[in-house]
């Protein structure tokens, strides 16, 4: 069984691109949202065993996503994929419950370290 | 790494959050509120995190520098002046040629160090924000975290590097289930995908293509007299049919998306002559086909424009007459009936009927002994070619190209203009648009044997010819119609025919941009809406036709240019 997992940003050129990035390293994305209010509703119905995470986004940021997705499961696995500059905010996420980072723009590889290390 | 595909996403998604930034900051403008600076905030960050990852160095460090900026003002730590509102409108506008130019060719590189300079020096005081090193946070451990850190075991889904069998149906949903997203106002949650527009036309191309195989299949079907052919012919034809309908509403596109672009304009027309103007749009939503859409942008700028230069008095001019400072202009939208009506009013100083009569004589367009009969009448010449002097040159509205551009450009679309007037109190211009291009109403007509079609567009009306209508002024055809002497033009000599000699038929009165003149045709067979086909006309073929089409009988027509026939 391949893992599956949920996108979550705002820009479609964003989502394609770690979606891309995840289905070649054998990974099922098996929704996406754009917003932080949708992200906690799929994870709610899809279950997936993994979230990548904006954190700008709007109806609901990232950082409200994941203590609504922690609150609700408190095994969820979710990897904050922030940009530059977003550092204080990257810690708030990970206190918020997030498990671990990667700062756009994306190198493939450190996207892949990320994601075994949070499924890990 | 599919680079062109990313780079289509990268400029189609751009071009959307370029508008929303635009239409934000209008906002902010009006004094709105402290959210339009969270939205434009969003917009900037995304473009920032699109262009880093595409390597746009340019884009990305216009959206930097703007997204520092407005992080302060989203905190409240910088004051929102009209300077500032001002630098954000340039800092847009250095971010859309940025935008542009990497659409365009992506390796050229736009220089942004002023605008960057320029945002920089708005955001003087430091950020009290302290940056941590990245190469720092990357390797540093997370007192929170729950999960064990790393061990070497690892996941044997992640090692597989080819997607694998399983993975695809994930692609598949996935480019499903990105659509609605792409619309990507949160409100938008209905399913929807990003087509091509290139794939739209086609597609209506191909399905024209078929109507005219269906047509060429009914009368086969006819000839072979077999029931059962007879009614699969007739089962596929519906399918054509219900076919056509969708593609047509699958075209259809939110005028919002062409106004957009306009508050914009129209704030920059209004500051640039130092006049206050409130610019308002309704009826965004309303839905028209997208070939007229591409075809009204242009016209509808040029009334905007208009509007503010000349319909617009400036502040002081509008105190002493006693009317509110700001003035308000409104472009509208509304559905009636099969047609879109555009309609941009303004509160300014009106027109002066007199002074059009006056100028129409001037320019030749009507006669000293001209007596119109209403306002509308004289309005009316506005709109004909040659009636905008070039005594008013201004930057904003061009050269003397006035109103009659756009009412031949609404005409050639298939619809009207109409201009309404209160001296002092404002000025309305209505256009009346049909919903889409690729279906017209049209007169069919007949000379000798053949059929062709006539869009009604430019029909004023259809008479009966009597011979004693007829007559001849220096060896041209006149043709009295109630009182007026109209120019006549005969089908059949257009088309090589021999012309009947007792000089009678079917005429229509065309309201052409040079004037009225009839057209004579053995008969009119009736009015249907036809399914225009273009064609590239042979070599050398008089310019009598712009399409062809296939009538309900299932026989094809080519359609008359009215503008040529004249």
């Amino acid at each position: 069984m391949n893992n599956t997992v949920l996108v979550c940003d705002d820009a479609v050129f964003m989502r394609t691109m770690i979606g891309d990035i995840l289905t070649q390293a054998g990974l099922e994305v098996v929704g996406e949202a754009d917003s932080g209010l949708q992200a906690v509703e799929k994870y709610k119905t899809l279950r997936p065993d993994l979230v990548t995470m904006d954190i700008i986004m709007p109806e609901m940021g990232g950082i409200d996503a994941v203590k609504a997705i922690t609150d609700f499961d408190p095994q969820a696995r979710v990897l904050m994929c922030s940009a530059m500059g977003q550092q204080a905010l990257v810690a708030e996420a990970i206190q918020a419950g997030a498990k671990d980072f990667v700062v756009k723009p994306f190198q493939p590889s450190r996207v892949l370290e990320a994601v075994q290390r949070v499924l890990g | 790494m599919n680079t062109k595909r990313y780079t289509e996403l990268f400029r189609a998604e751009a071009r959307d959050r370029l508008a929303e930034m635009n239409t934000s900051l209008l906002a902010i403008e009006r004094g709105e509120g402290i959210e339009h600076v969270a939205e434009l905030f969003r917009a900037v960050h995304t473009v920032k995190g699109m262009s880093a990852a595409m390597g746009y160095s340019s884009v990305r460090d216009v959206s930097h520098a703007l997204e520092t900026l407005l992080d302060l003002m989203r905190r409240e730590a910088i004051a929102m002046t009209p300077a500032i509102i001002d630098a954000l409108f340039e800092a847009l506008d250095a971010l859309e040629s940025a935008i542009v130019a990497v659409s365009n060719d992506e390796t050229s590189t736009t220089d942004v160090t002023a605008v960057v300079a320029m945002l920089e020096s708005i955001t003087a005081e430091p950020s009290t924000q302290a940056e941590i090193d990245l190469a720092e946070m990357q390797t540093m451990e997370w007192p929170t975290m729950r999960m064990p850190t790393p061990t070497p075991a690892v996941q044997p889904a992640i090692e597989v590097p080819a997607p694998t069998p399983v993975a695809r149906p994930a692609i598949t949903q996935r480019s499903a289930v990105a659509s609605p997203a792409t619309l990507s106002h949160a409100e938008k949650t209905q399913r929807s995908v990003r087509v091509d527009a290139e794939r739209l036309d086609n597609l209506m191309n191909l399905i024209g293509e078929l109507v005219i195989a269906r047509g060429r299949l009914q009368e086969v079907a006819r000839k072979a007299a077999n029931p059962a052919l007879a009614e699969a012919v007739l089962h596929v034809g519906k399918l054509i049919g219900n076919l056509q309908t969708e593609i047509t509403t699958a075209r259809m596109v939110p005028v919002g998306q062409a106004f957009e672009r306009f508050e914009r304009m129209v704030r920059d027309t209004a500051n640039s002559l130092g006049k206050k103007v409130v610019f308002e749009i309704l009826g965004s939503d309303i839905e028209v086909d997208k070939s007229v859409l591409d075809e009204i942008g242009e016209p509808v700028m040029h009334l905007l424009r208009n509007s503010v230069d000349h319909g617009v008095e400036t502040p002081q001019e509008r105190r002493a007459a006693g009317k509110p400072v700001v003035a308000r202009l409104t472009l509208s939208a509304s559905r009636e009936r099969s047609s879109v009506v555009i309609r941009v009013s303004d509160d300014g100083r009106g027109v002066d009927v007199d002074r059009v009569l006056e100028r129409a004589r001037h320019a030749g367009l009507v006669d000293d002994g001209w007596a119109p009969v209403s306002d509308a009448e004289i309005l009316s010449l506005i709109a004909r070619p040659g009636f905008s002097t070039t005594s008013k040159v201004t930057e904003i509205s061009g050269r003397g190209v006035g109103l009659d551009v756009v009412a031949t450009k609404v005409r050639s679309l298939g619809g009207a203009m109409e201009l309404s007037t209160d001296a002092g109190a404002g000025t309305e211009i209505r256009l009346e648009l049909p919903m889409t291009l690729a279906i017209i109403h049209a007169l069919i007509a007949r000379s000798n044997d053949e059929v062709y079609a006539l869009p009604i567009t430019h029909v004023v009306e259809t008479l009966l010819v009597h011979p004693d209508m007829v007559r001849f002024e220096d060896g041209k055809e006149i043709l009295e119609v109630r009182g007026q002497s109209l120019p006549t033009v005969r089908l059949r000599e257009r088309l090589g025919h021999p012309v009947r000699q007792d000089r009678g038929g079917h005429a229509v009165v065309l309201d052409l941009a040079d004037g009225r003149i009839t057209l004579v045709v053995d008969e009119f067979m009736g009015q249907q809406e036809i399914v225009v086909k273009q064609f590239d006309a042979a070599r050398g073929m008089p310019k009598l036709f712009n399409g062809a089409t296939i009538l309900t009988n299932g026989s094809p027509a080519l359609i008359l240019d009215a503008q040529g026939i004249a």
